[in-house]
């Protein structure tokens, strides 16, 4: 089966001007990701803050230029030009994290749900008319919601208004960035649930991006660990969270609160903070945090290595790496 | 979808922005007597044809220098006779349109050029705010006076020059304000549904621009007005007999020892005027603030 969308070698680099006539320093933000949501999936991203998600969600949806790399929409790739990428855009959208921010404070909540199909040449009265069913959709009643103000609604509704938004274009694919991570618990839920209703009744994959690990153990088929910038592990959810084979993933599943005293894992948690994504030394770029650190680890960047459905990029999962422990632990 | 279900079905109306800040604006009493006080001064300059049996231009000689409250010159005369209060109210259509069209033709281009520098952003926005800045190089008053005085005096050339001189200072503004709103996820999100430059501008980037640089342009009505007063005082704007208040109060000035009321009227509605702009806009601004 074809992949709905599919990132190939995606990268992205930021210069940081340092000073007048000092040399220009590079952040990679994102580095070669190559990721492929199957249609009806949901695709969850999870890292600490910081480790390209967001990055990547901008790059795949045109909102920042990528240095290299990819986005493959069925897969053919999706050119650079404005009718491409605005056919690209009518079955791709995503719902940002602040919920007031992604809202423009000036137009009625049926009003920024009707703004895109309008864009894409549907006449003003049939927008509303669809903007309004998709609010009925998400739970507001139009009546009450479709001619309030962004700030007249609470945060959970406002979530909901952008999500109705991103479900305006009739878009197959919905990206969520951190969406329901600024969401009271309750309301989180309340969330969640409705976008797993809207997945079946609008046939949608989802790409959903977070740092809380339970909620992407909940809503995805597969889940891709980024550490700096790079994948280091992808599996099909269950898997992950049952034998997780990165020393990251381990270390993050450990930092993961449980109810139950018999799945507490003595996994030693991580110290420290990531490195700085500026100049990258050669090597691995979790080695001066890992617990299993070795001189392999120091000199040579490990590759991701797959094995059925598990990828995993670390030396220990490698038994020709050359790292003492290779093999063991994996 | 079901789309006709909703579509005719009436629904709740939140009071627009626009309603919101003139309903806010309306309880505060600064703002409303600043308004009432431009209302008065600003209809009666209007209306002057109507509201006044003297001709501008012509004074008696008898009558110079009569003082207030004089019977059939409620303000007096001036230095030639001529009737005050007629005079202050055709020197006030002078005065306002030199200040209001300034602000209204920098509101225009400033406002243009600060959204284009703002949104676009990198060389484009560069070239222009560089630009910009070196007519900032100069303090405004002397820059108007350098080119009014370059172009020669009258009406029309204040008014470019004044004009000039705004530009800057509003493309500054609104090059901030653009600035802040271009980050805003839902400029993002119009862009990802797919949007060009150009509604999102309209749509998304103006309505939110324009509320702080109102304020601004109103706060530089009275900076205008102070300022075309101030070119037509040193002769570089209007030209005698056209009553202008900056003008009058140049001509009046040998009349200050022997009739100082008389020589102060023009200052007093100068004051006036820009004084309310000024509170106007602060309490503009106020009002126009989400809470």
């Amino acid at each position: 089966m074809t992949p709905v969308l599919e990132t190939v070698g995606l990268s992205k680099s930021f210069d940081l001007r340092s000073g007048f006539g000092q040399p220009t320093r590079r952040v990679q933000a994102v580095s070669g990701v190559n990721l492929a949501l199957m249609p009806g999936h949901t695709l969850g991203i999870v890292g600490e803050s910081g480790c390209g998600k967001s990055t990547t969600a901008r790059l795949i949806m045109g909102l920042m230029p990528a240095d290299s790399g990819d986005v493959l929409l069925d897969g053919k790739a999706v050119g650079t030009g404005s009718a491409a990428m605005r056919g690209f855009r009518r079955n791709v959208q995503m719902v940002f994290q602040d919920s007031s921010a992604s809202l423009n404070p000036r137009l009625t909540l049926e009003r920024s749900v009707a703004f895109g199909p309008q864009v894409h040449g549907l006449p003003a009265r049939e927008a509303i008319a669809r903007a309004r069913d998709l609010l009925a959709r998400v739970g507001l009643d139009p009546a009450r919601f479709a001619g309030r103000y962004p700030h007249e609604v609470s945060g959970g509704q406002r979530q909901r208004v952008n999500i109705a938004r991103a479900l305006a274009l009739q878009p197959r694919v919905v990206i969520f960035d951190e969406a329901v991570s600024a969401l009271d618990k309750s309301v989180e839920a309340q969330v969640l649930n409705l976008l797993a209703d809207l997945k079946a009744e609008f046939s949608l994959s989802y790409i959903f991006i977070s740092h809380d690990l339970n909620v992407v153990r909940h809503v995805s088929d597969e889940v891709v660990v980024m550490y700096l910038g790079q994948v280091i592990e992808r599996a099909p959810a269950a898997d992950l969270y049952a034998a997780p084979a990165h020393p990251y993933t381990r270390a993050l599943l450990a930092s993961m609160p449980s109810h139950d005293p018999d799945r507490r894992t003595t996994y030693p948690p991580l110290t420290g903070d990531p490195p700085s994504p500026i100049d990258l030394p050669p090597g691995c770029r979790f080695a001066p945090r890992c617990p299993l650190v070795a001189d392999v680890c120091l000199a040579r960047a490990p590759a991701l290595a797959v094995r059925g459905r598990h990828a995993c990029a670390c030396h220990l999962a490698d038994a020709g790496s050359g790292h003492p422990q290779a093999g063991a632990t994996a | 979808m079901t789309a006709t279900l909703t579509q005719d079905a009436p629904i709740e109306r939140s009071t627009g922005y626009w309603a919101g800040v003139w309903s806010r604006l309306r309880k505060d009493p600064v703002s409303l007597a600043c308004m009432a006080v431009l209302a008065v001064i600003v209809g009666a300059c209007v209306l002057a044809p109507w509201l006044t049996s003297h001709d501008p231009a012509v004074g008696s000689v008898i009558l110079r220098l009569k003082p207030v409250g004089t019977q059939g010159h409620i303000l007096g005369t001036d230095e030639l006779g001529r009737d005050m209060l007629t005079r202050l109210l055709y020197g006030g259509r002078t005065s306002l349109v030199m200040g209001a069209v300034p602000v209204a033709l920098a509101l225009l281009i400033g406002g243009s050029l600060g959204m284009v520098a703002g949104f676009v952003g990198g060389r484009v926005n560069t070239a222009i705010m560089r630009s910009v800045d070196v007519v900032f190089a100069f303090p405004s008053i002397l820059l108007a006076v350098a080119i009014a005085g370059a172009m020669g005096a009258g009406i029309v050339n204040a008014l470019l020059a004044l004009t000039i001189v705004l530009i800057p200072p509003l493309v500054r503004v609104t090059e901030a304000a653009t600035t802040q709103v271009r980050r805003l996820d839902y400029v993002e999100a119009a862009r990802a549904s797919g949007a060009g430059a150009f509604t999102i501008l309209r749509v998304h980037v103006m309505g939110n621009v324009l509320g702080p640089v109102l304020v601004y342009a109103a706060s530089q009505l009275s900076v205008a007005i102070i300022m075309a007063a101030g070119l037509s005082f040193i002769g570089l704007g209007a030209k005698p007999p056209t009553p202008e208040w900056g003008l009058m109060l140049n001509t009046l000035r040998g009349a200050i020892y022997s009739q100082p009321l008389l020589a102060a009227l023009p200052g007093v509605f100068i004051f006036a005027v820009s004084l309310s702009f000024n509170l106007l806009s602060d309490g503009l601004r106020q009002a126009m603030e989400l809470r």
